[in-house]
């Protein structure tokens, strides 16, 4: 008898190309360079990946639905200067706003995601009403945020943040593991010579941002009628409709999720970097479509895991650390990535060329 | 009692028409001969290798 889950490496291989072959590349840059699995590597690689992490869950929920969110890392850099507008120190010369009042940053932040719902909401009711495709609606949207951004803005970097603020992202879950003398093994590790044990120092605060929506993603998509409503519309939007859905509702419901999701990473972003300008988070849309699609979330819509989205981060992060471990040129790192995208696309529409 | 039945909104335009526009990019690719884009991923991943190599070697 034939077994069923019988190992194919062949569809292996096509299946996982892309990873394979970004683990082969961190296997060489391990071997060929100094440091590239350090503690602090792997704390920077997670900081990296979270902002990146919650953009693309923003991002997946279009492209599941068929569609896409061209608009999402002008969306991030506008979130990251409305941050920075209300988050300035009180005596910092340059505010913005110095008459605005002292705002903690855990009230900002759900004012920045509110304020961007609003663009998410226009651009999935441009979507579901007005059946304008999603690449055009937000292509378009991308340009009146950036518009609105350097309006804001006046085309001025802002800086001079509250400390409580940069804390965000610079911060670190507790930094060594407490042994039963009450004392944590960094604090032992500094008496002596010799490191005592593991020191757990490279879970940044970022981190959790990341897992909370990571969690609350997965919820979504899989425990709640929303969840099963994305999917069917990207499987097939008619048949959704026949069977009850409220194909528009979902969309925009979709759009306004991904725009507070966009809300929070430019928080964060504004945070990590410590300053903002019109050119925060240029280019992070097709980064985060790249991750979804190397995830294995489909662009032809009805298929993609929180899982993926993660696995997808994570290479397209790893691929950009080892090239600079490598330390390539950034014109070269710009076409090993596009590159690493089209094989991507390619391997998705295989898929789907191979189901027909 | 017979529930009435829901049916979508008829916008008088032609199946392919209603396609969006990634499931036309897909739909348009039918005819592709699987093998053409193994070749196609495959000169890919050998330019990403030759990219990488041309970098270490420039740098």
């Amino acid at each position: 008898m034939e077994r069923i889950n019988s190992f194919n490496p062949k569809k292996f291989v096509s299946d996982y190309a892309i990873i394979l072959l970004v683990l082969l590349l961190a296997v060489f840059t391990y071997f060929n360079s100094e440091n590239f699995a350090s503690q602090s590597n792997v704390k920077n690689l997670i900081i990296n990946m979270a902002p990146r992490f919650i953009i693309a869950c923003g991002v997946s929920g279009c492209l599941i639905t068929k569609g896409t969110d061209l608009s999402a890392g002008r969306q991030v850099g506008l979130a990251a200067c409305v941050s920075a507008m209300l988050l300035q120190q009180a005596d910092y010369v340059a505010k913005m706003f110095p008459d605005l009042p002292d705002i903690p940053w855990f009230v900002a932040m759900p004012i920045v995601m509110a304020v961007m719902s609003v663009f998410g909401a226009v651009n999935g009711a441009v979507i579901a009403y007005l059946k304008v495709p999603p690449f055009i609606a937000t292509l378009g949207m991308q340009l009146v945020v950036y518009g609105i951004c350097s309006i804001s803005t006046g085309n001025q970097p802002m800086g001079g943040y509250k400390k409580s603020y940069l804390k965000v992202a610079s911060g670190t879950l507790k930094t060594g593991v407490e042994d039963v003398s009450g004392l944590f093994l960094e604090e032992k590790a500094n008496l002596s010579d010799t490191p005592v044990g593991f020191v757990l120092d490279f879970v940044p605060y970022l981190a959790i941002f990341a897992v909370i929506v990571g969690l609350f993603i997965w919820f979504l998509y899989n425990k709640t009628r929303h969840g099963k409503y994305m999917y069917a519309i990207g499987g097939n939007e008619n048949a959704a409709q026949v069977a009850g859905v409220n194909v528009p509702a979902t969309i925009i419901r979709i759009y306004v999720l991904a725009s507070v999701l966009y809300g929070l990473a430019g928080f964060l972003v504004g945070a990590k970097a410590g300053g903002a300008s019109t050119a925060t988070a240029y280019g992070y849309e097709l980064e985060a479509i790249a991750a979804c699609t190397i995830g294995g979330v489909s662009a032809n819509g009805g298929v993609g895991k929180v899982s993926g989205v993660l696995v997808g981060v994570l290479v397209f992060e790893i691929l950009k650390i080892c090239l600079q471990f490598l330390r390539l040129d950034p014109a070269y790192t710009f076409v090993a990535q596009g590159l690493v995208i089209i094989v991507a696309v390619a391997l998705d529409l295989r898929k789907y060329l191979a189901k027909k | 009692m017979e529930s009435k039945e829901k049916r979508p909104v008829e916008t008088g335009r032609s199946q392919l028409d209603q396609l969006v526009s990634m499931e036309q990019f897909y739909e348009n690719l039918r005819k592709v001969p699987i093998k053409y884009l193994d070749l196609f991923i495959g000169l890919c991943a050998a330019a990403l290798v030759i990219v990488v190599a041309l970098g270490i070697w420039n740098r």
